[in-house]
């Protein structure tokens, strides 16, 4: 047990605290610059962006503690785990919705992204629709409820995936661009997390590589939170 | 001299506020509050029963209600409107020929008074138009505006264009108003400072400020 504890109870504590570290600073900063903006739409921007770090930090740490105290599978209940990981996965489906509208109303020349305006309903309906789907196999006998579930919300992250990358792509504002394909980042390495975990899924071991994308989409939020706005150090110049 | 709209930050100009026949710019991140800087000049100049010109790439509606949001009461008197909808004047941040003629003819036609043109952001100017072209219609209307008794006030968003783009648009201004987050250790702070004012010495001084419903607080920041 103690050499066990030192070559992977240890490390992975250690990962998950670092990364928490990351997601827990880029709330902070999110927070300073919620409460300096004054603008609305910028504000939102930057609390939504707080929050989905306190929520990554918090599925980070369920994670990394179950990996790192228990390793073999079944130790947290599985539908408890599922809602861990659902409720950020909801607040992310509707986080990137108001980007893709925040991109689009800061576009001077207010151009839709990849049919976002006409597609966003289909897309919230087939992405909820998922979640139910998916969540319902422990109530209900549904065969294939989670790869159908999985596939629902994934192909829906994926899309609005592709809409942040065009978004970048679009916009001229820099500051703006380099946030976004932050998110894009963010958003590949959860999915990332999300296929390891279905993919392994009566797997012992899946908890190791997932925290690994866990960790990494914890250091894109930190990154996403440092470009939402332009700072520096004070300067005569 | 133009108040600000804002006593705190007219004593930090001087006193008074802007310089006669002057061009000033507002840089910073988007959303830190340039605009209510631009309101607040607008209106006070309305109160004072001068003509105001407001310049804005978004509707006259949802103006108003981010106007309204900062306290200013929007049902006794309303500026010029150039907008794309809702104004008097058509705004087109495409077509540079027809803003700079429509701003000259208001400037024509109030010539017995001071106007204050406040243009809510010249970032899509410079997103929609090469440099060069922005930097020449801006020089002939910032001309234009010395010639005339008016105060020009414009904001301009940090973190849109490249350095030199920034650099450039500042010379051409009067006064610079900089507005911006600084990292203190693992903290952002919100300061500005006036980075060149026409009349006055270069200020090096940094200053903590929030704008609200109430106002703006502008405090010294010792480091």
């Amino acid at each position: 047990m103690s050499s066990e504890l030192l070559t992977f109870s240890v490390p992975v504590l250690g990962i998950t605290i670092a990364f928490d570290a990351f997601s827990l600073y880029g709330a902070y900063l999110s927070a300073s610059v919620w409460r300096g903006l004054v603008v609305p739409i910028y504000r939102g921007r930057a609390l939504w962006l707080a929050a989905i770090c306190v929520l990554g930090a918090s599925m980070l740490t369920e994670f990394g503690v179950t990996a790192a105290l228990a390793p073999s599978y079944g130790s947290t209940s599985p539908a408890l785990r599922e809602f861990v990981y659902l409720l950020p996965l909801a607040a992310i489906l509707i986080w990137i919705d108001r980007t893709v509208n925040t991109v689009i109303r800061l576009d001077y020349l207010r151009r839709d992204v990849l049919l976002w305006r006409r597609l966003r309903y289909a897309y919230g309906s087939i992405a909820a629709v998922g979640i139910l789907i998916y969540y319902s196999r422990y109530l209900y006998p549904i065969p294939d409820a989670m790869t159908v579930g999985f596939a629902l919300i994934f192909s829906q992250l994926i899309y609005g995936m592709l809409t942040l990358a065009r978004g970048a792509a679009v916009t001229k504002d820099m500051t703006f661009k380099s946030h976004i394909r932050w998110f894009g980042l963010f958003l590949l390495a959860f999915i990332v997390a999300g296929f390891i975990y279905v993919l392994t899924y009566s797997d012992a071991s899946y908890l190791a590589p997932n925290l690994l994308a866990f960790a990494a989409s914890a250091y894109c939020l930190y990154r996403m939170a440092k470009s939402l706005v332009p700072s520096g150090k004070l300067s005569a110049g | 001299m133009a108040s600000s709209g804002f006593p705190s930050l007219d004593k930090l100009l001087g006193h008074e506020g802007y310089p006669d026949r002057s061009a000033i710019l507002a840089v910073g991140p988007p959303g830190i509050g340039k605009e209510a800087l631009g309101y607040r000049f607008a209106y006070a100049g309305l109160e004072k029963g001068e003509f105001s010109a407001y310049a804005t790439s978004l509707a006259v509606r949802d103006v108003l209600q981010d106007i309204k949001a900062f306290g200013i009461d929007t049902a006794q008197r309303v500026p010029f409107w150039f907008a794309p909808s809702g104004g008097q004047l058509t705004y087109d941040v495409n077509d540079l020929a027809n803003v700079s003629f429509n701003i000259k003819d208001v400037l024509k036609k109030n010539s017995d008074r001071r106007v204050r043109i406040v243009m809510e952001s010249f970032s899509p100017f410079l997103m929609l138009n090469p440099p060069d072209t922005v930097y020449k219609f801006l020089s002939q209307l910032i001309a234009e505006v010395r010639e005339s008794d008016a105060i020009l006030f414009g904001t301009l968003e940090e973190g849109m264009h490249s350095t030199q783009v920034l650099a450039a648009m500042q010379l051409l201004f009067d006064g610079v108003l900089e507005m911006r987050f600084f990292e203190e250790g693992l903290r952002l702070v919100p300061l500005m400072r006036i980075k060149k004012m026409r009349g006055a010495p270069p200020e090096a001084g940094y200053y903590r400020f929030s704008v609200s419903r109430n106002g703006m607080e502008i405090n010294a920041y010792v480091k």
